[in-house]
């Protein structure tokens, strides 16, 4: 697929079943870090019910954190979504979301690509 | 590209409508198009590109035609897909709501 690039933001499908977004924010790295990372800021904008556990699956802290989501509809597909938070050009924060999904029943129809690439991006963090 | 099958059949926001619908239960067309604005060879031509693109199957009952989600994963990821694409830039405007309330 061709990338879209709309304003600041960027939408690229990388696999099938990977959704990455760019999005360059105002405001420096190390308050995104915050707002992604204390839960008590995290509940403002994402809600708790979405994540399936409050604790990060991984993290490095300020650059990069992944929590398990799941979904609330049937069949209640399990993904991760992981957050990199890198300094822009202009003072502010690029934050990357990758958001990919990780349910054991989807194996069979998931591209070679898509599982070795989501399985070395989530080990590295 | 399958999933350049599925966003194509997607795109078209009919289609989208009608893949939701079915994603709530098996239907037939009349039933579709229930509260749409939308002729019959219309639907028949929107369920044959979703159903192209492996993301709804049908199923005869004698004289009626059922159609519904394919079970198959591409169809669950399809819609998992486009839930998401929706979801975050959505969660970012909160995001960015709350930045602007914390004390850099």
């Amino acid at each position: 697929m061709n990338d879209t690039v709309i304003e600041s933001e960027t939408v690229i499908e990388r696999q099938a079943t990977d959704l990455v977004f760019e999005y360059d924010l105002d405001a420096p790295p190390e308050t995104v870090w915050r707002a992604i990372s204390i839960p008590a800021f995290r509940d403002r904008w994402l809600p708790k019910g979405d994540l399936a556990q409050a604790e990060p699956v991984a993290s490095k802290p300020g650059e990069e954190i992944a929590y398990a989501m799941r979904d609330h509809a049937p069949p209640f597909l399990e993904s991760v979504v992981t957050f990199q938070v890198t300094p822009n050009a202009v003072g502010g924060a690029r934050l990357r979301i990758i958001h990919g999904l990780v349910d054991a029943r989807l194996e069979r129809h998931r591209p070679r690509a898509a599982n070795s690439n989501g399985a070395c991006l989530m080990l590295a963090a | 590209m399958i999933q350049t099958d599925i966003f194509k059949a997607l795109a078209d926001p009919t289609r989208c409508v009608i893949f939701e619908k079915l994603a709530d239960g098996a239907m037939n067309a009349s039933a579709l198009r229930e509260g749409m604005a939308i002729s019959q060879p219309a639907m028949s031509q929107h369920l044959s590109v979703l159903r192209n693109a492996r993301l709804v199957r049908e199923q005869r009952q004698g004289r009626f035609v059922n159609y519904e989600v394919d079970p198959d994963g591409l169809a669950l990821i399809a819609g998992w897909l486009t839930k998401y694409r929706a979801y975050w830039p959505a969660r970012i405007d909160g995001l960015k709501a709350l930045l602007k309330d914390i004390d850099p």
